[in-house]
């Protein structure tokens, strides 16, 4: 029973990396839902996990537009479908700029919170949907300065 | 009745055993596992080395490899290297810049294919450096494929799986 319920429902994790602050800390202990994503596709706004080669080691990023969606990025300032969209979330900002692309079918646009770094340094993009495999449910920590 | 006590001992002394060895019997997918396990402690890096060291952790790396074999990052800027002495070159030079190197693998999930010679490997790399005084990070998912040959299993290619697609520049 427990296996299933940590396994398949709530997971509990530590956040290992700075791609997230400020809203998720590094070294932040949390809990995934990975039932989320069960009955409903994932939504603008969403942290949400991703997995890698299995499950044990995820990333953590936030959904920034949905599959369908025109999106770019403008001197740090996301577009989507034409429009600047409000990122409340993200406190520090470099300059990033990128080319257009329509996301496909199955594809989400993801990123971190913490953008203070070149695109190139920064793990985000594109993700298929079958990666998206959880949603971020509680988590306490405190940033580092 | 001591007799057929014995002989209940017997049979499940004789099934615990048979029941280890099938648990922990050589396999070709337990030996490539380990195979990649040894292969990440010989990247590691722990504080300065002798060139002797480097030379020879960079010479053990590249035999691990078929004499043609790839291996391609998911970024381009990285390039592709092709062939065991581009291997050594690149291991050698990278221990060279890299004060200290920790790698950790999980989720390894070996599939022999059809005909057992040839085999994928994936997993979840987490390597933490220390590169010119800074600390430096990167989580990736690899794909390797080994091959057996005449002297043994050697990998053929490596790929670094790009689990999220960067946006193209502007």
């Amino acid at each position: 029973m427990a296996w299933v319920v940590f396994r398949h429902g709530l997971r509990p994790f530590r956040v290992d990396g700075a791609s997230m602050e400020p809203t998720v800390p590094n070294g932040a202990f949390g809990v995934g839902w990975m039932g989320a994503y069960w009955w409903r596709e994932p939504q603008v706004g969403d942290i949400v996990m991703i997995r890698l080669a299995g499950d044990h080691v995820l990333f953590l990023k936030r959904v920034l537009a949905q599959p369908g969606d025109l999106v770019e990025f403008r001197h740090g300032e996301l577009w989507v479908n034409g429009q600047p969209r409000p990122e409340p979330y993200v406190r520090w900002k470099w300059d990033w700029n990128s080319a257009p692309v329509r996301l496909g079918p199955n594809e989400y646009l993801v990123m971190g919170d913490r953008r203070d770094m070149p695109r190139s340094s920064h793990t985000g993009g594109v993700v298929q949907r079958d990666r998206i495999i959880g949603k971020l449910l509680w988590w306490f920590g405190t940033a580092h300065g | 009745m001591v007799v057929r006590n014995r002989t209940w001992i017997v049979a499940v002394l004789v099934g615990a055993g048979a029941l280890g060895w099938w648990l922990l019997r050589p396999s070709d997918e337990r030996y490539l596992t380990s195979q990649l396990v040894q292969l990440a402690r010989t990247l590691e890096k722990s504080g300065p080395e002798s060139v002797l060291e480097t030379a020879q952790r960079a010479t053990a790396v590249a035999n691990a490899m078929a004499e043609d074999v790839i291996v391609e990052s998911s970024r381009p800027e990285l390039g592709t290297l092709r062939g065991r002495a581009d291997v050594r070159q690149a291991v050698a030079q990278a221990r060279a810049s890299v004060h200290e190197l920790q790698i950790e693998l999980f989720d390894i999930n070996t599939k022999l294919e059809p005909g057992r010679t040839t085999a994928v490997q994936r997993c979840t790399v987490r390597a933490v450096g220390q590169l010119h005084g800074r600390s430096e990070r990167g989580t990736t998912e690899v794909e390797v494929r080994w091959i057996r040959q005449s002297e043994g299993w050697r990998i053929g290619h490596v790929q670094m799986v790009e689990v999220v697609r960067p946006l193209p520049d502007a």
